[in-house]
């Protein structure tokens, strides 16, 4: 697997396939938390902990913006038809 | 009783115990009194099962057919399920789980006769890799108390560095057997993903998590293996002459200790002069290993903890809630995709294997860091002090080959130092061979810690 992405930059332009520019990823806002906290379910986390992630005070683990920017460039490599991993086969 | 007894290994235990030098119960009672001296500052134990160890001992009988673990004392990380013990994970959230069965593990060790004896310490539901739990304490580092022993298995290491049991189960998601047994001075091991039973154990993360074990020698760990896993096969024998092992040419040997290095690059030499041919290997790109990794990690880790959060959500530490909230808004895709990229690991680390044995790389990049430390610093790149720990032993947990961390030299700031060895998938019995093996013929003999 060559790990190189189609697009080394997560800032770069982002145009879908009809060719519309959707500009460039944009900074995680602490709205957009609050958004899936209140309208797409799961546990009721504190306004601060949902802060905490967008702007990180506490220094705990990595920043989840630092984390987004590595994951839309993970996004941009062609892992073709691969799998997700499951058990290990025996030989 | 002696020190030489509390550090001894379990195979020159199981020979005192076989010839009637030494009986059962007074092992351990030789690891309760060292327990009742010492676990206020090691904070290896948080709870013992002293009593009934005790009972189980006297009525032992150990003759020669019996599994040389009849009468060895051991421990096991609080995430594994010993009947009528709480399994709190180390956490205020299950401080009153009394597990009803044993874990698989326990239930195996039991079999072989071995005897438990008490359940430690370790990161809080073994989030993190510094070994820090703000309820029981940290424990400290056998050779230095101002340094972390590492986790997330803090209390397992502590437990045997300290001389307070003769082995200890843990669990390693990224690391959390073999970097805290590294910085220790210990062996740690994590089998094949799979190959050890994980029922019974709190998880953390299913995709990653692998049931281990931390020894004083690699010969002690194929005890333990023996009896942990299931279709054991007799490896054959093991030989340096002739074995292919491979040394990572990116990532592993990067912004290291140079001590570690140095230390490393003797053992190499040692492997060479004994026959092994060494052969520089290209791995996979590992620049995004870490994001791949937290992205299956919390997900999982909140699917699990759900059922707690919302009577118990407040027990929790602030920094484990944290992780669990970023779980939560990360999106199935990228779960997904994460997962695709661990397949894609294992499979690019299998190409790695067809022209190789084994792989060794340093256990760890840094020595054991101060306790409290935020950031490790080397060559002038900074990362947590957690992410230093895992940094050479995480990407296999996500690839599922197994893995064991030797003691191969002292740093000259009085902390050992440790290399890992990697072996094909379903090749443990082999690793663990040939780590017995390298073992006996390096000079791997570090000294104990000066714990009294």
């Amino acid at each position: 697997m060559n790990w190189e992405s189609r697009d080394s930059s997560v800032n770069s332009r982002r145009v879908n396939s009809r060719n519309i520019d959707i500009s460039t990823m944009k900074r995680l806002q602490q709205q957009t938390l609050l958004g899936i906290r209140d309208q797409l379910g799961g546990y009721a986390w504190d306004d601060a902990e949902i802060s905490e992630l967008v702007d990180p005070q506490l220094g705990i683990i990595t920043g989840f913006q630092e984390l987004l920017d590595q994951l839309e460039l993970l996004r941009k490599v062609d892992l073709g038809s691969i799998p997700p991993a499951a058990d290990i086969a025996v030989k | 009783m002696s020190i030489q007894l509390a550090f001894a290994s379990i195979g020159e235990l199981a020979s005192q115990l076989r010839r009637g030098e030494l009986s059962a119960a007074s092992l351990v009672q030789c690891y309760a009194d060292r327990i009742a001296t010492l676990n206020a500052s090691s904070k290896a134990f948080i709870s013992l099962d002293i009593d009934r160890a005790r009972a189980t001992a006297e009525s032992l009988t150990i003759g020669p057919a019996d599994s040389l673990l009849k009468g060895i004392p051991y421990a096991c990380k609080d995430l594994f399920d010993v009947k009528g013990m709480v399994t709190s994970g180390g956490s205020r959230v299950l401080a009153d789980n009394v597990a009803q069965h044993d874990a698989d593990s326990v239930s195996r060790m039991k079999q072989a006769g071995a005897i438990f004896i008490g359940k430690n310490n370790l990161h809080e539901f073994a989030y993190g890799a510094t070994g820090e739990n703000t309820l029981h304490g940290t424990p400290p580092n056998p050779y230095d108390q101002s340094r972390l022993a590492g986790g997330s298995s803090s209390g397992s290491a502590a437990a045997l560095g300290y001389g307070l049991c003769a082995a200890a189960l843990g669990t390693d998601t990224g690391g959390s057997v073999r970097a805290p047994a590294a910085l220790c001075g210990l062996v740690g091991f994590k089998p094949t993903f799979g190959r050890i039973s994980t029922e019974g154990v709190i998880p953390y993360s299913w995709s990653l998590d692998h049931v281990g074990t931390l020894t004083r020698s690699a010969a002690d760990t194929a005890l333990l293996f023996n009896t942990l896993a299931s279709k054991v096969q007799t490896p054959a024998a093991a030989k340096l002459e002739g074995l292919r092992i491979g040394i990572p040419e990116n990532f592993f040997f990067e912004r290291a200790d140079t001590e570690i290095l140095d230390s490393i690059d003797r053992l190499m030499n040692f492997l060479r002069s004994a026959g092994a041919k060494l052969m520089p290997v290209t791995m996979p790109s590992m620049e995004h290993s870490r994001t791949v990794s937290l992205t299956v990690q919390m997900p999982e880790a909140l699917s699990y903890h759900n059922r707690y959060l919302e009577q118990r959500g407040d027990l929790y530490s602030q920094d484990f809630r944290a992780g669990l909230a970023l779980g939560q808004c990360l999106l199935a895709e990228q779960y997904i995709r994460a997962k695709r990229f661990i397949e894609s690991y294992r499979r690019d680390m299998n190409k790695v294997f067809d022209g190789i044995d084994l792989l060794l790389t340093p256990a760890t990049p840094a020595i054991a860091p101060k306790t409290g430390t935020v950031e490790v610093t080397i060559d002038g790149r900074s990362e947590p002090a957690g992410n230093a720990i895992t940094r050479y032993t995480s990407f296999f947990n996500m690839t599922g080959h197994p893995a064991i961390t030797l003691p191969c030299g002292m740093h000259s700031e009085g902390l050992p130092i440790a290399a890992q060895f990697v072996g094909k998938h379903y090749g443990d019995e082999e690793l663990i061979a040939t780590a017995t093996l390298i073992e006996s013929s390096y000079d791997f003999r570090i000294p104990l810690p000066d714990t009294k």
